[in-house]
């Protein structure tokens, strides 16, 4: 080859090496540029389609539990009314102190199945929760249980309550509910403390208790639907939640959900 | 290098292990310049320095490249090609192109298993599925900036011999090539370790 052929065919060569480089890492930036793009779509698309799967199993949930209240107050309750009604008038005719006394008893349990069918037909109604709000659902909530278990139950407040959307409170009582149901059938606590923490930024329900405990690794191996139930709906309102808890030492469960940047969602002028 | 060298010295302590690696091969560069001025002054050569150098730059990319590379950290493939690439060159050193003369074909086959090494790289870049901010991920901007060094070069180490054998001084222009071709190598490695942590905090 002719050494003036060599010069340009160098300066060629390393040019159209130089070229394939920046061609090289415009084509890469641009691809995974577009491989994400289509990657968030992807999720997004699977996130849409999840939430919409829960949305419908709590709305399910949700209509099945107000349909239980509803015929748990509207049927139930008004033949046990019946029933105790007529009791009074047995009692009337009671000929002698022993009768009058065991027709008084039966009154007596009557009228308490009545009294619990009233709260469980309320903490079950949607409707309800909505109209009377988170705090005063809890509390009703966890004075039923401190009267029917004899279980020392707490609630504190700290900061100033903001009203959350209505339909996040629902979830959270729901939450709250869950938890308590779970102490009360297997934990054998004794206490139950209940924090509600309202901040600008979040919101934080933390609920304690001195039962039995757990091994918090093997929640999901658990045969019930509880901790699932809880954590689907702490996902749907936007929150976390999380279970701590030691065999013997009883469990924390707290959820926090951010409310900032979520403020549309959460906040509400007509809740409560 | 100086520039870079202090760029990555500064950033050090926030680096992963392959830009440490990164660094040190930055800041072994600037020292055997320095080397190589001064045993350029006092004895009129430094190529037995440029030759003993190339095996460490090599084996320090490799290492690089091992750390960046998920296929080859799993099988320490980087170490394999540094060991193979190394014992050519010397093998090279000892029979071809002894210490006193420039060891272009070890050079040559140097700059062919960094630029097949990156381009592995860029393309185990693409496969990873996760969503990765190329414009934001310090090793992709390393990887290309030792790419386009390296691709630049290569023509380079296959001819130079014979270019300043049959050309002499008029060759000049090669050597102002590779010049340039550092200095931008290196302050592009010098942004990437100042926007390091930055870069980093993105992708996490």
């Amino acid at each position: 080859m002719n050494d003036q052929y060599i010069i340009p065919l160098f300066v060629a060569g390393s040019l159209l090496l130089t070229l394939f480089t920046f061609f090289l890492i415009a084509y890469l930036l641009v691809q995974k540029n577009k491989q994400n793009a289509y990657q968030v779509e992807k999720h997004k698309m699977i996130f849409d389609h999840e939430k919409n799967i829960l949305k419908a199993k709590i709305e399910e949930q949700e209509n099945t539990m107000d349909q239980i209240s509803k015929e748990l107050h509207d049927n139930i309750k008004s033949v046990l009314g019946f029933a105790q009604m007529t009791m009074y008038n047995i009692a009337a005719l009671a000929t002698n102190a022993e009768q009058a006394d065991l027709i008084d008893k039966t009154n007596g349990i009557i009228g308490d199945v009545i009294e619990n069918l009233h709260n469980i037909s309320h903490s079950l109604n949607s409707n309800f929760i909505r109209n009377i709000g988170l705090i005063d659902s809890i509390e009703k909530e966890l004075a039923h249980v401190r009267l029917s278990k004899k279980m020392n139950c707490s609630i504190e407040v700290i900061g100033d309550p903001i009203a959350l959307n209505p339909e996040t409170e629902i979830h959270i009582f729901r939450i709250a509910q869950e938890v308590i149901q779970n102490c009360v059938k297997h934990a054998n606590a004794t206490t139950l403390n209940f924090t509600l923490e309202y901040t600008a930024a979040r919101f934080v329900m933390k609920i304690s208790d001195n039962g039995n405990g757990f091994d918090k690794n093997k929640i999901f191996a658990m045969k019930g639907l509880g901790f699932l139930n809880m954590f689907q709906r702490a996902r749907y309102v936007g929150g976390t939640f999380e279970v701590d808890s030691t065999p013997a030492e009883g469990s924390t469960h707290t959820l926090t959900l951010n409310l900032e940047g979520n403020g549309t969602n959460n906040k509400s002028s007509d809740s409560r | 290098m100086l520039f870079a060298s202090f760029c990555s010295v500064f950033r050090f302590h926030r680096l992963d292990s392959a830009s440490k690696i990164l660094s040190l091969l930055i800041c072994c560069g600037f020292v055997n310049e320095i080397a190589a001025y001064f045993l350029a002054k006092m004895y009129h050569t430094n190529i037995a320095l440029y030759t003993i150098y190339s095996f460490i730059e090599f084996a320090l990319l490799c290492l690089y490249f091992n750390k960046v590379i998920d296929v080859f950290k799993k099988k320490d493939i980087g170490l394999y090609i540094a060991f193979i690439g190394i014992s050519l060159g010397i093998v090279n050193t000892v029979y071809i192109q002894h210490l006193n003369t420039l060891n272009s074909y070890y050079l040559l086959l140097e700059s062919l298993l960094v630029i097949g090494m990156s381009l592995f790289a860029f393309f185990r870049m693409l496969l990873k599925h996760d969503s990765l901010n190329l414009y934001k991920y310090p090793h992709f901007w390393f990887i290309s900036a030792i790419l386009f060094f390296w691709n630049i070069t290569f023509l380079s180490w296959g001819v130079y011999n014979y270019i300043y054998q049959k050309l002499g001084k008029s060759a000049q222009g090669i050597n102002i090539t590779l010049m340039v071709v550092s200095i931008a190598t290196y302050c592009c490695f010098a942004i990437v370790f100042l926007l390091y942590p930055k870069m980093k905090s993105a992708n996490e």
